[in-house]
C-alpha cells in the first residue's frame, strides 16, 4: 500500500515532465560558472590544500507560462576534475514543477524548495525539507536540498493558508561519514504541514503546525554497518512574524517540537523548543545589517549530550559599493555558551553587468558535540567566475 | 480708454494668476491615468562614461491622487531577472515593500531607506519615482521665464514639515513647468545642507487621447558625483484597466 502511494506521489510529482513539452514560449535563464574549492584544514577523507570541488556549472532555469499554469525548471551541469581519482559529470535537476492558478487556490507540484520562517540565517521553523550543511556557500542550491511536494496556497483576502506535503526523503547532510543515511530503504509516509498567514498593518505573522521526521536522525548499528535513523515522527507547532518600520525590522520565530519515542533505546519522548529573534537595519538602499539572537533547549532526552541547550548570536552584513560594481557579505554565527562557530564572508566584484568574481571562505570549528563542530574538517576557501544569461 | 484698458487686462491678469499650489495641483492631474503598464529602461551612467542599463516590467495603478500601487519584474541584467519588487503607498505610516527572491521562490516583506532611498540604485529616489505629493510640501511661483525655448513657471517647493524633509532629504526643489503642458520640464533638487545636488530634466512626453500627457523620458543628474540615471518607459499602455489581483503580494508569490 505504502509502494503504491508512493508511486502515485512520484508520479504526480514527475507530472510537470509530461506537460512542459506543451508550453509554446519557454524562458531560459542561468548561469555558468568555473569554480575552485580547497580544503583549509586536513579531515578523515582529505588532506588540507587538496581540491574539494574543481570545475565548471551550468546552471539552466526554464520558465514558462499558459494561461493560469506555469511550469518551471531548473538544473545544475556540473563537471568537476579529478573528483574520486576521476573526472565527474553530475546532473542535479533541483526543480522541476507546475503551478496551477485558481481564484482561491494555487497549487504547486513537483519537485520543489520549501523555506520557511522569516530570519535570514538557519531559521528555526525552517525544518521541512533537510539542509546540506557541509555545502554552505554562496549558491543555496548547494545547501538546501529540494523536495517532491504538493503545495497548496488558499488565499481568504488578507489571510493565506498554505499547506504542504512530501515523503521524507532524505535527513540532513553533514558532509561524508557523517551524512545521516537511510538504515531502511523506505521513507516510512507523508510527511505534512499546514500554516496561517495573516497581516495586521506592517506586521506580518504566521502560526503552523507539522508532522515530519527528526532529520538528523539516530546512530544505530545494524548488520550493514552504522547508520542514522532518521524515521522518527516529529510533531511541531511554529509561529513567526515580522514587523518593518522604515529602515528597521524584527523578525522572530518559534518552534516547540516533540519527537516519537525511538525503537532503538526506548528512550522518552524528547521535545525541544528552538527560537530566534533578529534585528535588521538598512543603513542605505545598498547596505544591510542583521543580529540574531537564538536559542534552543532539549528535554527528556536519554543522554545529557543531547540535552544542552545553546544561545548563539548571528551576525550578517550585506554592503554593496561603487555602483554595486562590489559587494561584501559576511555571516557570522556564533555560539555563546558553547564554542561553535561559523564564518563565511564573500568578496563579489561586478566590472560589468552578468559577469562576476567571487571569493570567500567557510569555516566551520568548535566542540564536536555542536552542529559546525562536527564538520569542523570541511573549511574551504574558494575562487568563482560566473556568467549569466 | 487706453488706461482704462491697461487697467481691465492687470486686474484679470491677476484674478486668473495661477498660484504655486495650483501649479502644481495642475501637474499632477496632467496625467489623467488611473492604470499603467509597459516597461521601463533604466539606464545609469558614471562619471567615467560606463553604462549599466536596467530593464523591467511594471504595472501601476491610482487608488487616490497620490495613492498607488506598482509592481516591478527585473528583466535584465540577467542576474537579477526574475527578481520582483511591489510598492504599497499607505497614507498613513510606511509605505509597505515587497521583494521576490527568485533564488528562495519566497517573498519577504523588507525595510526601506526611507522614501529618499536610492530607486534602483539610480539617481531617482523613490520618492521622486512616485511623484509630487501636494500635501509634503507648500509651493510658492517665483516666476515665470523662457528655458530652452519653452515658457515655464518656476515655482519653489519648501517641505511642509520636518519629516518630510528628513524623508525626503530635500531642503527645497525649484521646479519649472511648462506652461503649454504643466509637466516638470526641469527641476533642481536641495539637499538637507542647502546645496542643490540633483537635477531632472524631462527629454520626451507622450499626449494621450483624453489630451492629457505623460512624462515618458526623463533623466536626473547627481551634480555632486556627476552620475546620470535615465528612465525612459517603452510600450506604455494606458488606462487598460489593470486588474487589482496583479498588484498584490500574492501575484508576488507566483513569479
Amino acid at each position: 500500500m505504502r509502494r503504491l502511494g508512493r508511486t502515485i506521489f512520484t508520479g504526480v510529482c514527475l507530472l510537470p515532465v509530461a506537460v512542459s513539452p506543451a508550453f509554446a514560449e519557454l524562458s531560459l535563464s542561468g548561469y555558468a560558472k568555473t569554480s575552485a574549492y580547497w580544503f583549509t584544514v586536513s579531515g578523515r577523507t582529505h588532506e588540507a590544500g587538496e581540491f574539494s570541488r574543481l570545475g565548471v556549472r551550468l546552471q539552466v532555469n526554464g520558465d514558462a507560462s499558459y494561461n493560469q499554469v506555469r511550469a518551471k525548471f531548473a538544473v545544475d551541469i556540473d563537471y568537476d576534475f579529478g573528483m574520486l581519482s576521476k573526472d565527474v559529470l553530475f546532473i542535479n535537476p533541483f526543480e522541476i514543477y507546475v503551478d496551477l492558478y485558481t481564484t482561491l487556490v494555487d497549487l504547486r507540484v513537483g519537485k520543489q524548495f520549501v523555506f520557511w520562517g522569516t530570519t535570514s540565517w538557519l531559521p528555526p521553523t525552517d525544518v521541512l525539507a533537510p539542509w546540506n550543511f557541509a555545502g554552505m556557500g554562496p549558491e543555496i542550491e548547494d545547501y538546501r536540498v529540494s523536495v517532491p511536494a504538493v503545495k497548496l496556497d488558499f488565499y481568504l483576502g488578507d489571510v493565506t493558508v498554505e499547506g504542504i506535503c512530501f515523503y521524507s526523503a532524505a535527513g540532513n547532510r553533514y558532509g561524508p561519514g557523517l551524512t545521516a543515511v537511510q538504515v531502511e530503504p523506505e521513507a516510512k509516509a507523508l510527511e505534512g504541514a499546514l500554516k496561517v498567514m495573516w497581516p495586521v498593518k506592517t506586521v506580518d505573522f504566521s502560526a503552523g503546525v507539522l508532522l515530519i521526521h527528526d532529520k538528523d536522525g539516530l546512530p544505530v548499528f545494524s548488520p550493514e554497518g552504522m547508520g542514522f535513523d532518521y524515521t522518527r515522527r516529529v510533531a511541531a507547532f511554529t509561529t513567526d512574524g515580522v514587523w518593518v518600520s522604515g529602515r528597521w525590522s524584527l523578525r522572530w520565530e518559534l518552534l516547540a517540537q516533540v519527537m516519537e519515542q525511538d525503537k532503538w533505546f526506548g528512550r522518552n519522548n524528547p521535545y525541544r523548543v528552538d527560537a530566534a529573534v533578529e534585528a535588521a537595519w538598512m543603513l542605505t538602499e545598498n547596505s544591510k545589517l542583521s543580529l540574531q539572537y537564538r536559542f534552543w533547549k532539549n528535554w527528556n532526552e536519554a543522554s545529557p549530550a543531547f540535552v544542552f541547550p545553546e544561545h548563539r548570536l548571528v551576525f550578517t552584513g550585506d554592503v554593496r559599493l561603487f555602483s554595486d560594481m562590489l559587494r561584501i557579505r559576511t555571516t557570522v554565527d556564533a555560539g555563546v555558551d558553547k564554542y561553535s562557530l561559523f564564518v563565511m564572508p564573500i568578496l563579489e566584484f561586478r566590472p560589468v553587468d552578468a559577469i562576476s568574481f567571487s571569493a570567500g571562505t567557510v569555516v566551520f570549528d568548535g566542540d564536536r558535540a555542536t552542529v559546525f563542530g562536527a564538520i569542523d574538517a570541511f573549511d574551504t576557501a574558494f575562487v568563482e567566475v560566473k556568467g549569466y544569461f | 480708454m487706453y488706461s482704462a484698458f491697461v487697467s481691465m487686462v492687470v486686474i484679470f491678469t491677476a484674478a486668473t494668476q495661477l498660484t504655486g499650489y495650483e501649479i502644481m495641483e495642475r501637474v499632477v492631474n496632467a496625467g489623467r491615468w488611473h492604470d499603467l503598464k509597459g516597461a521601463i529602461e533604466l539606464t545609469l551612467v558614471s562619471s567615467s562614461g560606463e553604462v549599466k542599463k536596467r530593464e523591467m516590467d511594471f504595472y501601476t495603478k491610482r487608488y487616490e491622487a497620490d495613492l498607488s500601487r506598482m509592481i516591478m519584474i527585473l528583466k535584465a541584467p540577467p542576474e537579477v531577472k526574475g527578481m520582483a519588487f511591489l510598492l504599497i503607498e499607505r497614507k498613513e505610516g510606511d509605505d509597505e515593500r515587497y521583494l521576490y527572491l527568485p533564488a528562495m521562490r519566497v517573498v519577504r516583506r523588507i525595510e526601506a531607506s526611507g522614501k529618499g532611498g536610492s530607486f534602483m540604485s539610480s539617481d531617482f529616489s523613490y520618492y521622486d519615482i512616485g511623484g509630487v505629493k501636494l500635501r509634503d510640501w507648500t509651493f510658492q511661483l517665483k516666476g515665470e521665464e523662457e528655458r530652452e525655448g519653452q515658457d515655464v513657471y518656476v515655482v519653489e517647493a519648501l517641505p511642509a514639515n520636518r519629516k518630510v524633509e528628513k524623508e525626503t532629504g530635500y531642503s527645497k526643489i525649484e521646479y519649472e513647468i511648462r506652461k503649454d503642458i504643466f509637466l516638470i520640464w526641469h527641476a533642481y533638487y536641495y539637499n538637507r545642507a542647502g546645496v542643490k545636488f540633483k537635477e531632472y530634466k524631462l527629454n520626451e512626453f507622450h499626449r494621450l487621447d483624453d489630451g492629457s500627457v505623460i512624462a515618458v523620458d526623463f533623466e536626473m543628474k547627481n551634480l555632486v558625483t556627476a552620475h546620470r540615471s535615465r528612465i525612459r518607459f517603452v510600450g506604455l499602455e494606458v488606462n487598460t484597466g489593470v486588474p487589482d489581483k496583479l498588484l498584490t503580494v500574492r501575484a508576488l508569490r507566483r513569479r
